[in-house]
């Protein structure tokens, strides 16, 4: 990025500032992904996911995304993996970043039911970094800098971080906002449900099962999403980042989350003062630390046109469900991509009838030997992709027929420790129904009903 | 100063909605009991599987006596029905304890040397088409197509009714040797099953009665747990599937092929069923004489839910039986003559699906699939 020299009054985020915190951002989120890339591959779930099943699960808009064949997508996750690591040692670190992108994204593109937030948070991360210098210092593009006799620059311009801060802010709040439900509050579900699975964890079982130890973490995990970004803004911030160790820590172990306590643990880093890693190796090894010729720079304009469009998108994404009928968690409408985090338990299954017109040939599936059960499991419970596989039985179906059908389905689904219900219309047929971003007004309604228990 | 009347103005908002929220959703009266999952997993494990598993390795020894005696010396009528007669207690005493999957089952990866189903029939009639005479060891090595239940019915039943074709069909080669040793190998399998099981062996029962208090057991009770309710969870949902909506042709969209309904040859598809639907019942509620135990399944649901959900499981269990109840014998023959109400059958078995893997799995917390990439 070529930065462009600000001469006016210098205003808070174009003034310098040590670039030391991005750099630990940029090598604890390269470490983390290497890592994370590997465990996916270590797991088998690169075959798994990606190779074994026969359908693939596509995002709307974007099934296009080509599907790499078996050993396509290994080569995929290894690439996304050493990118990851050129990152975190700062090589040729904006392609690296753009490579990570790219590859990252497109392993997630490939298969719906995969979707997690945090990989999505990933995604968003690893584009704002590609915004920043993050390689400024402390990396081998610097030192490669150093060695053909330039004077790299210590400092970022304050925006670099802020970008940053205002994401992991928005992830927070969203998540808190998506708390103030009544389930979660007045029913402190689904975290009942978990936290009566950790009863017989040695000494502190019966405590974490106590129905009141649910109600206490639903509040202060709502206080906690929605007050932390405030609170690592203030002078408090180490304590604030102390909580949100404890917070990712407690429900890292509690919960089945993956990577996702560590990416949040490293990223918040970036709330400390910039120079933080230097005071601390000042501390540890009285490292002299040369002082370099600040820089103060604005966006290049197009980046910042990018960056404006980019968090208008983030504040607009989790806000779309208002523009659906009833709670997202039960219709999915909005759901994603709006840090709804861990708001819901919802078991589901789904039974598929395909009938021709003329009532001659019939068949009753419930996806098995084509789906693997991650993929039935996750989309039992989602009307999107229901209609999505309902698609696919049409086209199959009629191919193989040679005469249109009718798919319906017999969809139930229980949310937060209600009774399962329909969660699909059965009498409407999924062949005809358009799969668009319109209010799906085949899904039925979720009945009124107290949730305590 | 910003952030401070940011703080003060988002406490008293979440104040606010919390008090509104929490008048909008009646709360519990009572706390929710403590389910003991220890005490259900250990209680089902001792009480439950291991003496169904004893039962079954018992019958399964007197398959394989009667099946010698009907070989030893020529097969007669009286010896051919006795060995039938020991087939199918031992087919029903296996089909109850076919949805344990749990630990022995699943660590000794035997099942389909059990009751490999559909049947390798070229695969099979080319052993039977031999001439050296078959021991345990030479069925044992040939796999899973020349062992099991559905061979050894095979050849007691080759001519399903017709008496005098299927002592005709065991007097032929190697038929009844075959058959021998089959029950040999059978009886073997589910000795070495149950003593995985036995306390005075494997000690699998001690395994479950120490989850997550022993290195050698489960992390948790609720792994446990997991493991035995989503095995039952498959056990239905096979029932409906594979054994039903398979064999009427729904499954696949096609026409109905009776021949993948199980133990047709011996008229014995609906008794399978029932057997079953009892396994499941008993582990269910913990008792095999119909009272649910405090230790159960049945309870901890009870206990996890405000509405009767547990009861309703019973009751679906119920109506499934009666459903199975109204199709006359053979299974076989009502998947061409009266395939709706072969479908009435599997859509109870949906229902109870329904309300075993949505609503009962949610409340007792039970994950469907085991899968790290699982989370928000």
């Amino acid at each position: 990025m070529a930065p462009t020299t600000s001469m006016g009054p210098a205003s808070r985020w174009v003034s310098p500032v040590d670039g030391a915190s991005l750099a630990v951002v940029r090598m604890i989120f390269g470490v983390v992904m290497a890592f994370g890339m590997l465990r996916f591959w270590g797991r088998g779930w690169v075959d798994e996911f990606f190779v074994q099943p026969s359908f693939h699960f596509r995002y709307w808009g974007l099934a296009w995304v080509p599907v790499p064949g078996e050993v396509g997508c290994h080569v995929l996750v290894w690439g996304t993996g050493v990118a990851a690591l050129l990152v975190a040692a700062g090589a040729f670190t904006r392609a690296s970043l753009a490579a990570f992108v790219v590859g990252f994204t497109w392993l997630e593109l490939l298969e719906e039911s995969l979707y997690l937030n945090h990989y999505y948070a990933v995604s968003l991360f690893a584009v704002l970094l590609l915004c920043t210098d993050a390689a400024q210092v402390w990396s081998v593009d610097a030192r490669r800098r150093r060695r053909r006799g330039e004077v790299p620059g210590a400092h970022i311009p304050r925006w670099q971080l802020g970008i940053l801060q205002l994401q992991l802010g928005l992830i927070y709040f969203f998540a808190g906002v998506a708390k103030l439900q009544p389930d979660w509050l007045a029913c402190a579900q689904p975290l009942t449900i978990w936290m009566g699975r950790s009863g017989d964890v040695p000494v502190v079982g019966p405590w974490l099962a106590h129905p009141t130890t649910a109600v206490i973490m639903s509040w202060g995990g709502c206080l906690f999403d929605l007050f932390i970004p405030l609170v690592l803004r203030s002078r408090f911030r180490l304590w604030g980042w102390l909580v949100v160790v404890g917070f990712h820590v407690v429900t890292g172990s509690l919960f089945n989350i993956g990577l996702f306590p560590l990416v949040m643990i490293g990223l918040t880093t970036v709330f400390f003062a910039p120079d933080w890693p230097r005071v601390l190796q000042r501390r540890l090894w009285s490292h002299h630390v040369v002082a370099r010729a600040p820089l103060t720079t604005t966006p290049p304009r197009l980046l910042r046109a990018f960056l404006v469009v980019f968090f208008v998108v983030q504040v607009l994404l989790p806000l779309r469900h208002w523009a659906y009928p009833g709670p997202a968690r039960w219709t999915m409408e909005g759901f994603r991509y709006a840090w709804k985090v861990m708001v819901m338990e919802k078991t589901a299954v789904a039974t598929f009838h395909v009938v021709s017109v003329d009532g001659t040939r019939r068949r009753t599936t419930d996806g098995d030997g084509e789906l693997i059960p991650l993929q039935k499991k996750t989309m039992a419970s989602r009307p999107e992709m229901i209609l999505e596989y309902a698609h696919h039985l049409r086209d199959l179906h009629e191919a193989q027929w040679g005469t249109p059908v009718r798919v319906t389905v017999d969809a139930f689904a229980a949310l937060n420790g209600r009774r399962s219900q329909r969660l699909i219309d059965p009498d409407v047929d999924l062949a005809a129904i358009e799969d668009d971003l319109r209010p799906k007004t085949w899904i039925v309604p979720l009945a009124p009903q107290p949730t305590c228990r | 100063m910003l952030s401070r009347a940011l703080l003060v103005v988002s406490a008293g908002a979440i104040a606010v909605t919390g008090a509104a929220l929490v008048g909008g959703c009646p709360p519990s009266t009572e706390p929710a009991p403590d389910v003991d999952r220890l005490a259900v997993v250990a209680h089902v494990g001792a009480e439950i599987m291991e003496p169904a598993f004893a039962d079954l390795a018992d019958k399964a020894d007197v398959l394989e006596a009667q099946t010698a005696a009907l070989c030893d010396g020529g097969a007669d009528a009286d010896k051919l029905q006795s060995a039938q007669d020991a087939w199918k207690a031992a087919r029903k005493a296996w089909k109850t304890v076919e949805g344990y999957r749990v630990g022995p089952m699943d660590e000794l990866r035997n099942f389909n040397s059990i009751d490999f189903w559909p049947r390798r029939q070229d695969a099979l009639d080319g052993y039977l088409a031999g001439t050296d005479a078959p021991t345990e060891d030479s069925v044992r090595l040939g796999g899973v197509a020349g062992r099991g239940f559905p061979v050894i019915e095979y050849i007691l039943w080759h001519a399903e009714d017709d008496l005098m074709g299927n002592l005709a069909y065991l007097g032929e080669g190697i038929h009844c040797a075959w058959a021998v040793a089959a029950a040999a190998d059978l009886s073997t399998t589910l000795t070495t099953l149950h003593n995985a099981w036995s306390p005075d062996d494997g000690d699998f029962v001690g395994t479950l009665a120490t989850s997550g208090q022993s290195p050698d057991s489960f992390d948790s009770a609720q792994t446990a747990l997991d493991l035995i309710v989503n095995d039952l969870i498959g056990h239905v949902e096979g029932m409906k599937g594979i054994k039903l909506n398979k064999p009427l042709g729904d499954r696949d969209g096609a026409e109905p092929d009776p021949c993948d309904s199980e133990s047709y040859l011996a008229h014995h598809g609906l008794d399978d069923l029932r057997a079953n639907l009892d396994g499941f019942r008993r582990a269910y509620i913990g008792s095999v004489d119909g009272e649910p135990h405090a230790n159960s399944l049945h309870q901890a649901v009870a206990d996890l839910s405000d509405d009767a959900l547990a009861d309703d499981i019973l009751a679906k269990v119920d109506e499934a039986e009666a459903a199975l109840s109204t199709l006359p014998p053979p299974l076989f023959d009502r998947f061409t003559d009266a395939p709706d109400d072969v479908r009435a059958v599997r859509d109870v078995l949906g229902e109870l699906h329904v309300l075993l893997a949505v609503d009962a799995a949610g409340r007792l917390g039970v994950t469907l699939t085991f899968n790290d990439n699982d989370g928000d």
